[in-house]
């Protein structure tokens, strides 16, 4: 083989490839090795709705090498990777005057702390939460600020909780205080959303990822919604505007795929086919979906419900054929209480699968579980009670070595939960004053 | 409402109050305004089908809509989040391209690494895969039936007294040997013809290997290169679908760009453009044309533009809600509210005369499109919203206690109520047959797990009503199932439904503090369900509201949780009877629906509430009562047919902005 160049020159010029459009970016190809920089930090919330059967959550002894609680049993093999948080408040979520609704409130204010208007249509108004914060501020490093997921959707009928739309009940990050971010609830969809469809040759030469030609598309309906919104006013303008600000999020996404850092990335996995039958494998699938993000350094924040709050689900896997949401209102009843205890290990196993897939994966002078501060748990503490203080929250990863893990850290009962965010937000580079209902950053962590 | 025993208002001093209240609250200023509403999931893919022939399957694509009042077509909780923008973009893309087929589309290259390895004797090189033993690449192309061009491209590196010989196949039989001459790559081409859709493989073999290890280097070693594998096709009838041929025709000039532009648009937009809007348009494609591409891939490019504009994706109306709606835009509101799609052609050609806006057009139009296969969309939409059937979707029974229980009956329970949801619309009967009705739904499957006589195949059908069961939705499996937990029935959401969905008189929700069933030891002991429900009713701030929820609830437990019949529960026999809170006595679900019966107009009230809602896409306010009042009056004239609850909402000035004469 002598030549090989020229040979390629010659193929080109006798018309053998095909007609490369003219409007193209060409996206680079050769993507730069990972960067042997410090690995970034990443944060992460998932969310159980229902409350916990605390009685089996929170451990007997405070401080270090406490025994582990029969619900946590599963994350055994971790301990010193994650910590108990107990006493921390969602003051928010409590009814203070706006009556029942306790589901719906706690999952909007879980990462707002902010008390969410009460409506059931019109109006529906909330705080941007502690993810969506810190995706402005890191945000811009990758292809995407943040990844909401989930195994449910929004509800399709009816209404959600005592008057409140089911935007709250579905929703735990908010882009902006009307805004819930919808979330992705079939893996194949967060897949080629990461990776793109087809393999990489594909992506390369498909048309219609040539970035220009996007640019020129959003150009045009960019204008299309200018001259729109000179039509319209108040509320009707606002909808535009929350057109105009996906559309810009995009221009922004593709300005980023142009730097040679954002080359493409290959999974190493093949399309998932679609939502499994299997609820274990469902919430895996899509835990993994967001451990292949952030190893990919395709986004460092992220959101993950594994149910929606107030969910009815039944857990036929391990024994439980009735509801959740029915169980969960076990009113001291002994059954009801122990399938409660089972849904919360069930749960917590699946937790367990995720965690340990991040702590298998390599990073910089560990693994990417320590570059990642992970929190998990729910805004209800007893789900028969509906009470927001004292709420089961279990902090895991090591956030790039700032925090000491594998404790038992008791607050004073009301401690806002948001003063944590802080915390978290501070760790991330995501300087903030408040958030919510926070009176400042949470003391004992590090 | 104050407990028992506690003060309250007179009747008198009561209804003066709401007499005030009415008057003022229903001045037509108060109407409400209706904010811009973004076409949803379903509209989207209905909207998709009928305006590019292209089956788009949004609700597997896009994020759930949200849902206010019941629906999910209320514009004030439909959002757009950042992702479902990027969904919108890479839709548009998506169908743009399956809706135009572009030449460039047909060619399919495979080339340089992106060719398979033999299983051996091959290696990848940078321009291909380099055969240095008899070897075959081959390639699994999808085909459709039609006339296909295929090109090889070859490099051939000759030694020996022979030139390289390749082979070339197509699903597994040769169709030539060509010799290679020379030393570049060299390109052939072979027709072939495809008879059947399906991916067959093409294969390029290299079949006279030559190697001589004692002669001079430039004569040691024949091999070849395949640098590429390109198919073109397909070629000839059914290449393009009939869409494609009415709207992008074949051979169109580029001087006809933008003519086809400007009908795309209109149809996508559902109103003529202005000129600066097909200015931009057709800019926008000439991109595509300078770039050296076909008119069809400058087609695609401005149909992906505008199935991204806000144009499209928003119903656009005036942001004052005091200003009449243009002939256009009433023509969207009627074909959303019956079709959940775009206007067709009649509808569209009567909003540019304007002749829409006289009622004696509007009422013909609606009963042409209530008539029409697209109304379907009321069922799959409306009704499932109110009957609550898309809950169903993520309900499961607990398959223990129901072995008889399976995904597929529970697909027929909800086609069964869309089925005879339908049948009322198309053959405007009276609504109330919603409450009572001697016919019902069911195919082979439902038949026989319900005992509903004896149906053959897997379609709904027309049934009577055996005799001593019940008609109407009452009876109805989709209602009593989404109303009962995995396990068991749930009496206090089977009132729920009744009063929310039948008589529109929702109960609050309980006050903050309460619990659930087994919150004291009194009634954990209670033995049976209704026991335990009778004395949790025994609160006084319970009894508020199960006073009137758990008497419905009870009267229906003569069906189990899947809406069979049953005459005990867990050895007890059933006790269906209730006491409404007025001391009306009655029992089962002939109780039930006679006590429904006599308050028929509340039910049509409700139903005219419910479909309001759902054609406005807002809240209703007070100011919407005296339309709610005027739809049962005429609905009680005109013997409760459904027709006249769709005329009613359409004709009104409400649903046209407009103040229609001649009533």
């Amino acid at each position: 083989m002598s030549q090989p160049l020229s040979r390629r020159r010659m193929l080109k010029g006798l018309g053998a490839g095909i007609a490369l459009p003219l409007l193209e970016g060409m996206l680079p190809l050769n993507a730069l090795a990972a960067s042997a920089k410090t690995p970034p930090l990443r944060m992460a919330f998932l969310f159980v709705p229902n409350g916990v059967s605390m009685e089996h959550w929170t451990p007997a002894t405070e401080g270090a090498g406490f025994a582990v609680p029969d619900v946590l049993a599963p994350l055994s093999s971790l301990q010193g990777q994650f910590s108990i948080l107990s006493g921390l408040t969602q003051q928010h979520a409590f009814a203070n005057g706006d009556g029942p609704g306790d589901h719906a409130r706690s999952a909007a204010a879980w990462l707002t702390g902010v008390q969410p208007k009460k409506t059931a249509g019109a109006d529906i108004h909330n705080g941007t939460s502690a993810d969506q914060i810190a995706a402005r501020a890191v945000g811009s490093a990758t292809r995407f600020a943040s990844l909401e997921l989930g195994c449910e959707g929004g509800r399709e009928a009816g209404d959600c909780d005592s008057g409140y739309s089911c935007a709250y009940s579905s929703s735990i990050s908010w882009h902006g205080e009307t805004t819930p971010n919808a979330k992705e609830t079939n893996p194949r969809l967060v897949f080629e959303r990461l990776f793109g469809d087809g393999d990489a040759a594909d992506r390369s030469l498909s048309w219609y990822r040539r970035n220009s030609l996007k640019q020129s598309i959003l150009d045009f309906v960019l204008e299309d919604a200018n001259v729109l919104s000179k039509q319209l006013g108040g509320k009707d303008r606002q909808k535009l505007e929350e057109y105009l600000s996906g559309v810009r999020e995009i221009e922004q996404r593709l300005a980023k795929m142009e730097s040679a850092a954002e080359a493409l990335k290959t999974p190493g996995m093949k399309t998932p086919a679609g939502v499994p039958q299997d609820y274990a494998e469902h919430i895996r699938l899509m835990g993994y979906m967001m451990v292949l993000a952030f190893q990919n350094d395709l986004t460092r924040v992220s959101t993950f419900m594994f149910a929606n709050e107030g969910s009815n689900r039944s857990y036929p896997m391990v024994g439980v054929p009735e509801g959740h949401h029915d169980v969960s209102h076990h009113g001291k009843d002994e059954r009801k209480l122990e399938a409660k205890r089972l849904i919360d290990r069930f749960h917590v196993e699946q937790l367990g699968y995720i965690l340990r897939k991040m702590a298998s994966i390599k990073e910089g002078d560990g693994t990417l579980l320590d570059h990642t501060m992970l929190v998990y748990g729910g805004g209800i503490s007893d789900g028969d009670r509906h009470n927001h203080d004292n709420l089961p929250i279990l902090f895991a990863g090591k956030a790039g070595g700032a925090f000491r893990q594998g404790r038992h850290v008791v607050y004073k009962n009301g401690t806002p939960m948001t003063n944590l965010f802080l915390s978290m937000l501070d760790r991330m580079g995501a300087k903030v004053d408040h958030l919510g209902d926070s009176t400042g950053q949470l003391q004992g962590l590090f | 409402m104050p407990p028992k025993g506690s003060p309250a208002p007179t009747q008198n001093s009561r209804a003066a109050a709401v007499s005030v209240l009415r008057t003022l609250l229903a001045a037509p200023a108060n109407l409400p305004h209706v904010t811009l509403r973004r076409l949803n999931r379903f509209e989207y893919e209905n909207t998709i089908r009928d305006l590019t022939g292209v089956e788009y399957h949004a609700s597997d694509e896009f994020p759930s809509d949200d849902v206010g009042y019941g629906f999910d077509n209320i514009g004030d909780v439909l959002s757009i989040s950042p992702l479902l923008m990027e969904k919108y973009l890479r839709a548009a893309q998506q169908i743009a391209t399956k809706a135009i087929v572009a030449p460039e589309d047909r060619v399919s290259l495979y080339e340089g690494k992106r060719l398979p390895l033999p299983v051996a004797g091959g290696n990848h090189v940078e321009d291909g895969v380099m055969l240095f033993t008899n070897a075959t690449v081959a390639v699994n192309h999808p085909f459709t039936p039609g006339r296909y061009r295929l090109k090889v491209t070859v490099t051939p590196m000759q030694a020996g007294p022979e030139r390289v010989k390749i082979a070339v196949g197509f699903r597994g039989n040769r169709i030539a040997v060509t010799e290679v001459d020379g030393s570049v790559p060299i390109s052939f081409e072979y027709p072939i013809e495809c008879s059947e859709a399906g991916v067959f493989k093409v294969d390029v073999s290299f079949v006279n290997d030559y190697y001589k290890a004692d002669a001079p280097p430039k004569e040691r070693d024949r091999n070849v290169i395949v640098n590429a594998v390109e198919i073109d096709g397909p070629f000839g009838g059914g290449a393009i679908s009939p869409w494609q041929a009415k709207y992008v025709p074949a051979n169109s000039s580029s001087a006809s760009l933008r003519s086809i532009l400007k009908t795309l648009a209109t149809r996508a937009y559902r109103r003529p453009l202005t000129a600066p809007e097909l200015d931009r348009l057709a800019a926008l494609s000439q991109r595509a044309l300078d770039g050296g591409m076909s008119v069809e891939r400058a087609a695609q490019l401005g149909l992906t533009a505008i199935l991204t504009s806000p144009n499209f994706l928003f119903k656009v109306e005036p942001s004052d809600a005091a200003k009449p709606l243009d002939a256009y835009q009433v023509a969207t509101r009627l074909s959303y509210f019956l079709w959940s799609s775009m206007p067709d052609e009649e509808l569209t050609r009567l909003a540019a005369g304007a002749s829409l806006l006289k009622p004696e057009v509007l009422k013909q139009q609606v009963a042409r499109m209530v008539s029409d296969p697209r109304c379907a969309a009321m069922a799959d939409s409306f009704a499932a919203q109110w009957l609550e059937l898309r809950k169903l979707h993520a309900m499961t029974l607990d398959k223990g206690t129901f072995p008889a229980f399976s995904e597929d009956l529970r697909d027929d329970l909800i086609a069964q109520s869309k089925a005879f949801f339908l049948d009322v619309v198309r053959n405007d009967r009276s609504v109330v047959e919603f409450l009572d009705s001697n016919f019902t739904y069911a195919n082979d499957r439902l038949a026989k797990a319900y005992g509903l006589g004896s149906v053959s195949g897997p379609e709904m059908r027309r049934v009577p009503v055996p005799p001593g069961q019940a008609g109407g939705l009452l009876s109805q499996g989709s209602f009593l199932m989404v109303t009962s937990n995995p396990t068991r029935t749930s009496p206090v959401k089977r009132g729920k439904w009744v009063l929310d969905n039948l008589l529109g008189a929702p109960m609050p929700p309980p006050p903050p503090g309460v619990g659930n069933l087994g919150d004291n030891a009194q009634i954990l002991d209670a033995k049976t369900l209704r026991a335990r429900m009778e004395a949790h009713r025994a609160k006084p701030e319970c009894a508020v509201c199960h006073n009137k929820l758990d008497p419905i609830g009870f009267s229906l437990e003569n069906y189990d949780a899947m809406g069979r019949w049953r005459d005990q529960d867990a050895g007890a026999k059933i006790d269906s009877e209730g006491v409404m809170p007025d001391g009306t006595k009655f029992a089962g679900v002939a109780g039930l629906r006679s006590l429904l019966l006599k308050r028929k107009d509340e039910f049509v009230q409700c139903l005219a509430e419910k479909l309001l809602t759902y054609a406005l896409g807002r809240g209703l306010t007070s100011a919407d009562e005296p339309l709610l009042k005027q739809a049962v009056q005429n609905a009680r004239a005109n013997g409760y047919r459904f027709s006249s609850l769709i005329e009613t909402i359409v004709l009104s000035s409400t649903f046209t902005q407009h103040r229609m004469e001649g009533r």
